[in-house]
């Protein structure tokens, strides 16, 4: 069986990839680095920080509760109509909608899924142009 | 004749002709107006500001692979050269951080992007300009 972190992460794809957040980022969703060298924008998402797991008396896992980190990468050349600042917080926006309140896994069940925090946006200085990324972190609990 | 007026017939009128017979490319410069969004940032968006400049582009250094701004990046930097005065005797007034250097294509090559890293002129007659090739 998979872990609850790898179901969480697949689950998580599944809520991204779709329209609502695809009209910005068409299927540029990578976990942790992209494969290739996306254009921008895109979404990058990671397990950010696990929590106290939960256990059973018997000792069985009662509760995964982890943080997942969902970032929306872009720069001012994406869109004429949006400054990067704006066009980010269009996408997580999007994100939040399209992730909701509930998720579905193969093999255990989501007993919270919510935004938990605000990742300020930064600003990074690559070779040829400034990237700005900005984020949430989504707390998932998984019994 | 003073080396100033050398320099100066140089730069704007002897080379752009050398570039225009001699030079295998032509590119366009892309300039951009802001417009300020209602939070302190910008929208942007792209213009033409010179079109049909002679150009000669060629390696300068060879960079490595690595991440930046969350994407795999391999970062090869150029010179492209090109005169500081059209044919018509204007300057092609370039601005290293608002200019984007686009070499038109050429039979089976694309047309190739440069971000402008610094853009250094020879005492005013041709520009050496230090760019990435956008990924």
């Amino acid at each position: 069986m998979p872990s609850i972190s790898e179901q969480v992460r697949v689950a998580l794809y599944g809520k991204l990839n779709v329209a609502g957040v695809t009209t910005y980022v068409s299927t540029r969703i990578f976990n942790l680095v992209p494969a290739t060298s996306p254009s921008y924008p895109f979404i990058v998402y990671q397990r950010q920080a696990p929590g106290n797991v939960v256990y059973t008396m018997s000792g069985a896992t009662a509760v995964e509760d982890d943080l997942w980190l969902i970032k929306a990468v872009t720069t001012e050349d994406d869109n004429s109509s949006y400054s990067p600042q704006e066009l980010a917080d269009l996408i997580l926006s999007a994100c939040q909608t399209a992730i909701g309140t509930t998720m579905t896994l193969s093999a255990n069940t989501v007993v919270w899924c919510r935004r938990l925090a605000d990742i300020p946006p930064y600003v990074e200085q690559t070779t040829d142009r400034l990237v700005y990324t900005h984020g949430f972190l989504l707390r998932v609990a998984a019994e | 004749m003073s080396m100033e007026t050398v320099f100066n017939t140089l730069g704007q009128s002897v080379m752009p002709k050398v570039a225009a017979a001699a030079f295998p490319d032509t590119m366009t410069v892309y300039g951009e107006t802001l417009t300020s969004d209602s939070g302190g940032g910008h929208r942007k968006t792209q213009t033409t500001v010179y079109s049909s400049v002679p150009v000669a582009y060629e390696p300068n250094r060879n960079d490595r692979r690595r991440i930046e701004g969350e994407r795999q990046l391999s970062a090869n930097e150029y010179v492209l050269t090109f005169p500081t005065h059209s044919a018509a005797g204007s300057r092609y007034n370039i601005d290293p951080i608002a200019h984007r250097l686009v070499v038109n294509a050429r039979g089976n090559e694309p047309a190739k992007t440069f971000r402008i890293i610094a853009a250094p002129d020879l005492s005013g007659a041709m520009y050496e300009i230090i760019c990435v090739k956008e990924n």
